[in-house]
């Protein structure tokens, strides 16, 4: 490099830093005298929905300033507690049922307000199994606004090409294993190779359905004791894990086609979630819904969860928040979800839009979600959950799951046993330890509904 | 004779291994900028297209444009430019004292000093982080800056050191029987002389900065505060992609997240690696 | 007189120019050290003040933690495996680049650059390579007809992959023996060689042993390094769809184990306990190595 040269690129990189520093630190925008609510949304799909209805909220509201700020969904809870710890908690925060334990201490009980505006806000409109859900020993803690429903996702193509009948309410797991068994085929020339039915890992939505449908549960009734390693808990293990290892109808772990069901190489998916409906149409899967095939105990044919948003009990507006959550359950912010391709809380959208016979293409039966919605189980948490599933169990089922030596049915049952007492034993340990103790009014462990 | 042809086989063996070898460093980085061009069937091809079909430079607008770049990148550079300056200023100043300006303790805080550097950023975190949280600096970059400022960069203490020890005290004897003050020597007579390891050193920290997942991951949380680091995992992540991550436009993001570290590099090696090579001999 | 007057007013300027630093000192690096260890025997969560529990952090940690021993493990091994690894390839690639060929800064300069790349941007781009499907390190062995794994989401292969891209950015200590190599003085080359001793031989009897004191420095930072590792672990967790340790916790690592427990779950007094427990280790590591380097380290 000459000697003129390097000053010269220093001092025209030295400038264009300056530029993009000055670009960078323009002063947020001044609230001039409304209320301002701080509101930290998880970066997910429905952003657009989002940035949509809080325009328009700020519309119908010109006194009250919405300042949403946008985390990644990985990072979410990390930030959220730690803005909570530092003492400035946003207002609003993303809620739900699953993290419902762990937020109590620090969720503003919208019971009252509930109860005052109930004719307001048509309570009746809703349907009962959401409000449940959105209940923890009888106080309101959050504000749904839509949820999704554990169901059987199968792609219509797979079954067409395969002449195979598409699955049915009375379908049993027999039923589904044998259809996932005809269903998935090899690579052939040109085309990949399809499987029976996907395999979700990594997060409990599949597992958690299983061992519950064999009758097994994730703790006792006080939370105080992991249950995973009795034997119905064992027997749904074992399916799921079957499901690659003995049956060969699912991919093993990284084997599988980038992107799941929505790949069209998967003819099945348990439990799914309703929030990737919209991917699915975007891309043209022609797919369908149907409940839950039965497992031994012909319970838990589907479980509910709930997007909602919860207020912090330390917000100083709670009157300005509960005006945003009317906002946000009414009857158009609920049609703007529809729209967006979310599953409605509310029976009269409902009836208008995806009951509607021939509203949605896909998924043609959209009516069995909300069949699923009305015989759900809403699943109690512990506020450890999320740490003892991701931290303490989790890595025994990843283990269970990879271990790929030929072994036959007894032996996979002993090493499978053996896992999950491995588990449930350094699940009992954490609960001893480090496990989040009950408060004197309870909180901290929601009781079962 | 022998030793000629030996010579010439040994220098070819040589060679070769070089070449294998620099070839091997460098295909992920050419596998990352050929991805970067195209487009996304050809990324997920099946049997796979080595070469995209046509430069793709829309690939890059495309995922600068997905999220706010232009933002993160500032703050990636405000960061480094801070830190940069506050690096140079106090650690020039503990540097010139340790080297020229004898006192009592002055051996022992430098072996202190130079004993920090072993301790892990774990031991100290946590309680920055709840410190830092309780004066309600967490989602600033204070946290992020302000340890330059404070002369924590050990090894730039160590190598300032090294060469003002290095510069012939009789340099500094004009000016001070003139009556000048000990800043004025640093600055007119000692930081002159010392541009390449001030160089360096500015180098380092930028790397240091412009690399550092750790601290933005901590303390960052909002995106428009967000780091190039973090933006890109968050990019990698997005949630409900049917088809997996934007390989093509990770992949673009990660090339212009380098080009900044490459191209200063590129103008300041020799002084860089000279940096480097003392560090390790006269440790 | 004006000595005296002049040595005191050096000291006065002595402590007002390291005034910053001592701060930094306090501040940030020994405030901190004796806050952790008091906090290494507390439950903290942030949010309410910090309960003393005794050694229980400690207990817990070692008895009853099912991730604490496989991070360390997982940790171990990665040291085990990459910094020795790691200072073969560096002083290799020196080995050669030291016979004065043409074109050395060139060379120089692409076998370094990768170590000063960003390691979240070298680790997508790692990820992307080790990706099961259309990663180019799959594609490649399918020609060869190898079906690779499924590495990062791979129980058995995910420390592996890392390993291999830690190896990738060998080039400090590459540079730095290259520097150790060219401090022999040629002198020595030029008295064995009129001895008649091989090329091996020389490398054995002169090289070796003058640049023993480059190596030992690679090595301490090497290891130090190593059982630090972060940056690396976390991007290849968090894209391996898995969770942040990686599939059943293969690449778990120390640091990154304590990132979860402090920041993700916010037990900061066990993550406190994990703190100290890293610097003691490496506090012994270094001294073994120092006791260790007496005796095969060649001083002046």
């Amino acid at each position: 490099m000459s000697g003129k040269l390097r000053p010269t690129i220093l001092a025209v990189l030295l400038v264009a830093m300056a530029a993009m520093v000055i670009a960078a630190l323009r002063p947020p925008e001044k609230p001039d005298g409304r209320t301002v609510l701080t509101w930290l949304v998880p970066m997910q799909l429905d952003r657009p929905l989002l940035e949509k209805l809080a325009k328009q909220f700020g519309e119908q509201n010109p006194d009250i300033h919405l300042r949403m700020t946008f985390v990644p969904g990985a990072q979410y809870q990390t930030k959220l507690k730690t803005l909570i710890a530092s003492g400035h908690p946003p207002d609003l925060f993303y809620a739900g049922d699953v993290w419902v334990a762990y937020y109590r201490p620090f969720l503003l009980d919208l019971t009252p307000f509930f109860e005052r505006d109930a004719a307001e806000i048509d309570l009746d409109d809703i349907y009962p199994a959401v409000l449940a859900a959105c209940r923890t020993d009888g106080q309101y803690l959050f504000t749904p606004r839509w949820f999704s429903v554990a169901l059987l996702y199968y792609n219509r193509t797979i079954f067409d090409e395969a002449k195979e009948a598409y699955p049915t309410a009375d379908w049993t797991w027999d039923e589904y294993l044998a259809a996932a068994k005809r269903l998935t085929r090899p690579a052939s020339a040109g085309k990949p190779a399809v499987w029976g039915s996907q395999i979700v890992t990594g997060w409990w939505g599949e597992w958690l359905t299983l061992v519950r449908q064999a009758g097994g549960e994730l703790f006792d009734a006080d939370m105080k004791r992991c249950t995973l390693d009795e034997p119905e808990a064992i027997r749904g293990m074992m399916f799921y894990i079957e499901k690659v290892r003995r049956h060969r109808v699912s991919p093993a772990p990284g084997r599988g086609p980038d992107g799941g069901f929505a790949s069209g190489q998967l003819a099945m998916e348990l439990v799914g979630h309703t929030g990737n409906w919209t991917q699915f149409n975007q891309i043209g899967l022609n797919w369908d819904i149907a409940l839950l095939p039965a497992g031994p105990t012909e319970k838990n044919r589907s479980e509910v969860a709930i997007d909602a948003v919860g207020a912090s009990n330390q917000t100083k507006h709670p009157e300005a928040c509960w005006r945003f959550f009317k906002f946000i359950m009414s009857k158009p912010s609920i049609r703007a979800h529809v729209d967006a391709g979310y599953l409605s809380i509310r029976k009269s959208v409902a009836e208008q839009t995806l009951l509607a016979p021939g509203y949605l293409k896909h998924p043609q039966h959209a009516a069995v979600a909300y069949e699923a919605l009305a015989i759900s189980d809403h699943g109690a948490h512990s506020p450890d959950f999320i740490e003892i599933v991701r931290e303490v169990i989790q890595p025994e089922i990843d283990r269970a799951l990879a271990d790929d030596r030929d072994l036959n049915e007894s032996d996979r049952l002993a090493a499978v046993t053996a896992a999950c007492r491995r588990a449930a034993t350094a699940a009992n340990d954490f609960i001893q330890t480090l496990g989040t103790e009950r408060r004197q009014d309870g909180s901290g462990i929601p009781a079962k509904r | 004779m022998n030793r000629e042809r030996s010579s010439i086989f040994s220098r070819v063996t040589i060679y070769a291994l070089l070449l294998g070898g620099a070839v091997a460093m460098l295909l992920p980085l050419v596998w990352m900028v050929l991805t970067s061009f195209k487009s996304f069937e050809e990324v997920l091809a099946s049997p796979p297209v080595w070469l995209p079909k046509r430069i793709r430079w829309e690939n890059y607008r495309e995922a600068l444009t997905t999220f706010d770049f232009i933002r993160y990148f500032a703050n990636s550079t405000l960061v480094a430019a801070v830190n940069i300056a506050g690096t140079l200023v106090s650690c020039s100043l503990a540097a010139y004292a340790f080297a020229r300006l004898p006192a009592r303790g002055s051996k022992l805080l430098f072996a202190l000093l130079l004993s920090t550097t072993m301790l892990p950023a774990q031991v100290t975190v946590i309680p920055l982080f709840s410190w830092f949280s309780a004066l309600g600096l967490v989602n600033t970059f204070t946290p992020l800056m302000l340890p330059a400022w404070l002369g924590t960069n050990v090894f730039a203490i160590f190598l300032l050191r090294q060469f003002f020890v290095a510069i012939p005290k009789d340099f500094a004897e004009a000016a001070r029987v003139d009556g000048a003050s000990e800043l004025r020597i640093l600055f007119s007579v000692y930081l002159p002389l010392s541009k390449p390891a001030l160089l360096t050193i500015a180098v380092f920290t930028f790397l240091g900065s412009w690399n550092d997942l750790w601290g933005p991951l901590l303390y960052l949380h909002d995106e428009s505060k967000y780091t190039l680091p973090i933006a890109l995992l968050n990019f990698v992540g997005l949630a409900g992609q049917a088809r997996g991550s934007p390989w093509h436009l990770v992949m673009a993001v990660s090339t212009v997240m380098m080009l900044p570290v490459v191209v200063i590099f590129f103008l300041a090696q020799r002084r860089f690696i000279e940096g480097i090579a003392a560090s390790g001999i006269k440790a | 007189m004006a000595q005296a007057s002049r040595r005191s007013g050096e000291s006065v300027w002595f402590w007002i120019l390291v005034a910053p630093a001592v701060l930094g000192f306090l501040a940030f690096n020994l405030g901190p050290m004796i806050e952790s260890l008091y906090l290494s025997f507390t439950k903290y969560d942030v949010i309410s003040p910090p309960q003393y529990i005794g050694v229980r952090n400690y207990t817990y940690l070692i008895f009853n933690d099912p991730a604490f021993w496989p991070s360390v493990i997982v940790t171990a091994v990665f040291a085990a495996v990459s910094v020795p690894l790691g200072l073969i390839s560096a002083l290799g690639v020196a080995l050669l680049l030291n016979r004065k060929v043409a074109g050395q800064g060139v060379f120089r300069t692409i076998y370094f650059l990768p170590s000063l790349l960003p390691a979240t941007a070298s680790g997508v781009v790692w990820v992307f390579i080790f990706h099961p499907t259309f990663g180019l390190l799959n594609r490649l062995l399918y020609f060869v007809g190898i079906e690779g794994p499924a590495w990062t989401q791979s129980v058995t292969w995910a420390l592996p992959a890392l390993i291999i891209m830690s190896l990738w950015g060998f080039g400090q200590p590459m540079v730095i023996f290259l520097a150790g190599l060219q401090d022999v003085p040629d002198s020595l080359y030029e008295a064995a060689d009129l001895d008649g001793a091989s090329r091996w031989q020389q490398f054995r009897n002169v090289t070796l042993p003058l640049i023993t004191p480059v190596l030992f420095f690679n090595l301490v930072m090497g290891l130090i390094g190593a059982l630090k590792v972060f940056d690396s672990a976390y991007v290849f967790g968090s894209t391996s769809g898995v969770g942040p340790g990686g599939p059943a916790r293969a690449t778990l690592f120390y640091a990154l184990n304590l990132y979860q427990k402090a920041f993700s779950y916010f037990h900061m007094g066990l993550a406190s306990a994990m703190a100290w427990l890293l610097f003691l280790a490496i506090l012994a590591l270094t001294a073994f190595n120092f006791w260790l380097g007496k005796r095969w380290v060649h001083s002046e």
